[in-house]
């Protein structure tokens, strides 16, 4: 195997992407460059990595948050909207320490997204195992009553 | 000491099956009297994770569970599943039978106590 198929999980660009996000919504907003400015300047902030799935029943969404407690993740869902916002604390460094190498990344982070599909947050329903949060959202009966098979009628 | 010394990766990585290989995001820290090494490896199953010293290479796997759920179509992706895997050479010898593992909240942390021979003392001067 070759030195290329070991790759950083997350690339600056993995964080750039998720800035650019920001960047798109802040644009109408405020100045665009305040914002340019400050998305650069956070590329090392902490930014969880987010997966999504869906099937008729529901949408499934996993976070990576390594090192963030519990307490720490507030989940805000809407009916087609979900909002995570949380800190990941550095650890506190003490004197006579050497940091050799620093590469993980901190701060407080907020990422915002449309769901698929229309949510029953009543029934949401969220997990934390090994630092990967998952949330389960129930599709609402509407939101599943809006798949409908068509039939093609034949010509006689 | 200084961070040349110490450089994650200045050992070949080792070769694997095909599955996709990540390497976790490390913090090293060097206490006067030991190494702390904590790893970003989100989504590593206890079970799997593996600490392993040769020399002064040490190694770090971890598998990753499934993440999606099976069989589910990914809507939206911004990481994929795989192993962790990270080799680098320790900048300094250390206490073999000492060293700690603990992972928490999808967090490892190693502790490396120096060896007793690397380890600073001060020497006292004898008044006359």
């Amino acid at each position: 195997m070759s030195n290329r198929s070991l790759t950083p999980r997350h690339t600056p660009f993995t964080n750039l992407e998720k800035q650019f996000e920001g960047l798109l919504s802040n644009f109408f907003g405020g100045s665009p460059f305040g914002s340019l400015s400050s998305a650069v300047a956070e590329c090392d902030r902490f930014s969880p990595s987010i997966n999504l799935t869906e099937d008729d029943d529901k949408v499934t969404i996993q976070a990576e948050l390594p090192g963030v407690p519990e307490d720490a993740v507030e989940i805000i869902a809407t009916q087609d909207s979900l909002t995570l916002r949380g800190e990941k604390k550095e650890e506190t460094r003490k004197e006579g320490e050497n940091s050799l190498y620093i590469e993980r990344s901190f701060g407080s982070f907020e990422r915002t997204f449309a769901l698929p599909a229309e949510v029953d947050r009543d029934k949401a329903d969220a997990a934390f195992e090994n630092g990967v949060l998952t949330i389960s959202l129930p599709k609402t009966q509407a939101a599943k009553e809006t798949i409908k098979k068509i039939g093609i009628s034949k010509k006689k | 000491m200084s961070t040349e010394t110490c450089r994650p990766n200045c050992c070949p990585p080792i070769a694997e099956e095909s599955t996709p290989t990540f390497q976790p995001r490390v913090d090293i820290v060097e206490q006067p009297d030991r190494l702390e090494l904590l790893f970003d490896v989100p989504g590593a199953d206890e079970s799997t994770l593996e600490v392993e010293l040769e020399d002064r290479s040490l190694t770090i796997r971890a598998k990753l569970e499934s993440s999606p759920p099976e069989g589910l179509p990914l809507v939206h992706s911004e990481y994929t599943t795989g192993n962790y895997l990270r080799r680098f050479c320790l900048p300094t010898e250390v206490e073999r039978d000492a060293i700690e593992a603990r992972y928490e909240d999808g967090v490892l942390e190693v502790t490396l106590p120096k060896a007793k021979a690397v380890t600073p003392r001060r020497i006292e001067i004898e008044k006359n």
